[in-house]
C-alpha cells in the first residue's frame, strides 16, 4: 500500500469530499486522524469505518476559525502517533452573499475559515514535521479562478489560500515537502443537496456529470504519494472540464 | 495492475521521457506501442526491456513531421492489438534561436512536428479508439508557459498544442475520453553539464533537476481510472522552479 507508515490529518472529514479524502487516504494503508468542528457522532462514523476495513484512525474536534484553533489541532493531530506526513486542508465554506450586504462578520468567519486556518495548520505542520514525504493538499474551490456574483469573499479566501501554498512550496521544497491544491468544481456532496442548480451543471464539463467526492479523493491521494513527488505549488482543477466561457456556450448552442 | 487490458501509444519513445513513460505504462499492465522516427533500433532496446519484465511492447516507426504520417503512424498503432486506450503525444523536438533570423523552412518543420502532428494523430486517435477510458496526455514544456529569449517558436508551438488539448477534452469528453497536458521543466533525459544543472536545481523548490521517471509517474497517474475527473488541464512538473523577480530577491539573502 502506497502510504503505508505514513499519518494524516484530513481537516473537515466527518463528511462529503473530506470523508472520501480519509477513507480513500486509509485504504493507501496512512493512519488518519479525523476532524470536524463539533459533530462527534459523524467523526467517530467515519472512523469506525476506517478501522471496519482494517485501518487506523482518531477523531479530533475544534472549531478552526478560532483562535490558535488550527494550530492546537496540528499539534494534537501529530501527538497521536508523534508523526505526521500528510495534511489535507480541507475544511471550508461560509455564506455567500453580494458584497454590499456582506456583515463584517461573515466576511471575518469566511477568512478565518478558508484562509486563516489553513495558514496556521500548514504552518504548524512545517514545524512538527519531520517527514521526508512531507505532503501538504489544500481543498480549494473552481470559484478561486471562476468569477460569479456572490462568491467574492470565497474565491477571495480560496485564492489566497492558493497563492500560499504556491510560495511555501518554496519555503518547504528543501525538505522534500510539497504543497499543492485541489480546486473541484461541482461536486455531488450534503452541501448541494435538495438544491435545483446543480442539475444545469453537468452540460458544461466535458465529461457531462457532477463531480462525486470520490473523484476529487483519488486526485488528492495521488497528490499525496510518492509518484507526485515532482510536483509542488500547483492548483489542479478537477472539475471534469468544466468551462462555461463565451465560445463554448456558442458551441453547444449549436 | 491498473492499466491491466489497455493499450497505449507512446510517440518519440525510444528514449528520455518518452521510453520512461513507455516503460511505466507497460509496468502498470498497458500493452505498449513504441515509436521512433527513422531508425527502430533504440525503440526495439526499449520493447526488449518491456518483454523482459514480462510486458507487451511493439515498435512502430514513421516521421511525424512529413505530410500525414501522423495520421498514418496511428493507424499502424492501432492495428496491432485492433485497440488503443491511451495515447501520450511524447515526440517533439526544442529549438531556440531569434525570430530575425529564423528561416521559414525550419519554422515550418519545426510547427508540423510540435504542432501539426500533434493534432493529426489525436484527431485519428479519436476517429479510432472505442476505448471507455481513452486518454490523451500531451508532453509539452515549461517553455509554453515561460518565455525566454530564442525561445518563442517553441513556445508558440508548445502552447498551440495545449490549447489544442484543452479544446479537444470539450469534444471528446461525452466519450469519457480525457485529454492533458504535462509541462516537464529540466529533465535528466541525457546528460548536461553540471553547472547548468546546479543553477536550475538552485531554483527549484526540490533543489533538483527532474528524472524521466518522475514525469512517467504524472502520466501514469493521468492515464489511469483514478485520474478520471481531469481534463483540459496543463499540468507544469517542474519541481515547483520558479524563477520571478520575489524569488530571486528571496534566495539572494
Amino acid at each position: 500500500m502506497r502510504l503505508a507508515g505514513r499519518t494524516a490529518l484530513v481537516t473537515g472529514s466527518s463528511r462529503g469530499i473530506g470523508a472520501a479524502i480519509a477513507s480513500r487516504l486509509a485504504a493507501d494503508g496512512a493512519k488518519l486522524v479525523v476532524h470536524a468542528r463539533a459533530d462527534r457522532e459523524r467523526a467517530e462514523a467515519v472512523a469506525a469505518d476506517i478501522r471496519a476495513g482494517g485501518g487506523t484512525a482518531d477523531v479530533l474536534l475544534g472549531d478552526i476559525t478560532e483562535g490558535e484553533t488550527a494550530t492546537g489541532l496540528v499539534r494534537d493531530a501529530f501527538a497521536i502517533h508523534e508523526a505526521l506526513d500528510i495534511l489535507v486542508c480541507n475544511a471550508g465554506g461560509g455564506k455567500g452573499g453580494l458584497i454590499t450586504d456582506q456583515p463584517v462578520d461573515v466576511i471575518d468567519s469566511v477568512l478565518a475559515l478558508n484562509l486563516r486556518s489553513t495558514i496556521l495548520a500548514t504552518a504548524e505542520f512545517a514545524r512538527l514535521t519531520k517527514s521526508d514525504q512531507g505532503r501538504v493538499v489544500f481543498i480549494s474551490s473552481g470559484m478561486a479562478t471562476h468569477p460569479a456574483p456572490g462568491v467574492a469573499v470565497g474565491a477571495a479566501s480560496k485564492a489566497g489560500a492558493e497563492a500560499f501554498m504556491r510560495s511555501v512550496a518554496q519555503e518547504l521544497g528543501p525538505r522534500g515537502i510539497t504543497c499543492n491544491s485541489v480546486a473541484p468544481g461541482c461536486t455531488r456532496t450534503e452541501m448541494i443537496a435538495g438544491q435545483t442548480w446543480p442539475d444545469q451543471v453537468p452540460p458544461w464539463t466535458a465529461l457531462r456529470r457532477l463531480g462525486e467526492p470520490e473523484d476529487i479523493a483519488d486526485v488528492v491521494a495521488f497528490l499525496a504519494s510518492d509518484e507526485a513527488r515532482w510536483l509542488t505549488g500547483l492548483t489542479i482543477a478537477a472539475n471534469g472540464g468544466l468551462v462555461t466561457t463565451a465560445a463554448n456556450i456558442l458551441a453547444r448552442a449549436k | 495492475m491498473r492499466l491491466a487490458g489497455r493499450t497505449a501509444f507512446v510517440t518519440g519513445s525510444s528514449r528520455g521521457i518518452g521510453a520512461a513513460i513507455a516503460r511505466r505504462l507497460a509496468a502498470d499492465g498497458a500493452k505498449v506501442v513504441l515509436h521512433a522516427s527513422r531508425s527502430a533500433e533504440r525503440a526495439n532496446e526499449v520493447a526488449e526491456a518491456i518483454r523482459a519484465q514480462g510486458g507487451t511492447a511493439d515498435v512502430v516507426l514513421g516521421d511525424l513531421a512529413g505530410g500525414d504520417t501522423a495520421i498514418r503512424v496511428m493507424d499502424e498503432a492501432f492495428a496491432v492489438h485492433g485497440a488503443l486506450d491511451i495515447f501520450v503525444s511524447n515526440a517533439g523536438a526544442p529549438m531556440s534561436g531569434p525570430i530575425v533570423e529564423l528561416e521559414p523552412a525550419v519554422l515550418d518543420a519545426h510547427l508540423a512536428l510540435n504542432l501539426r502532428a500533434v493534432i493529426l494523430a489525436t484527431a485519428q486517435f479519436a476517429r479510432l479508439t472505442t476505448s471507455e477510458h481513452g486518454r490523451v496526455v500531451l508532453i509539452s514544456s515549461a517553455s509554453a508557459s515561460q518565455p525566454a529569449c530564442g525561445g518563442a517558436v517553441y513556445s508558440a508551438a508548445k502552447a498551440g498544442a495545449e490549447g489544442f488539448i484543452r479544446s479537444a477534452a470539450q469534444e471528446l469528453g461525452e466519450r469519457g475520453i480525457t485529454l492533458n497536458s504535462v509541462e516537464p521543466g529540466m529533465t535528466l533525459s541525457r546528460e548536461a553539464p553540471q553547472a547548468a544543472v546546479d543553477k536550475i536545481a538552485g531554483w527549484t523548490a526540490l533543489r533538483r533537476v527532474g528524472m524521466p521517471e518522475d514525469i512517467a509517474d504524472i502520466v501514469a497517474f493521468l492515464a489511469s481510472d483514478e485520474a478520471r475527473w481531469l481534463t483540459g488541464l496543463t499540468i507544469p512538473a517542474t519541481g515547483g522552479q520558479v524563477a520571478s523577480a520575489t524569488t530571486i530577491f528571496a534566495y539572494d539573502k
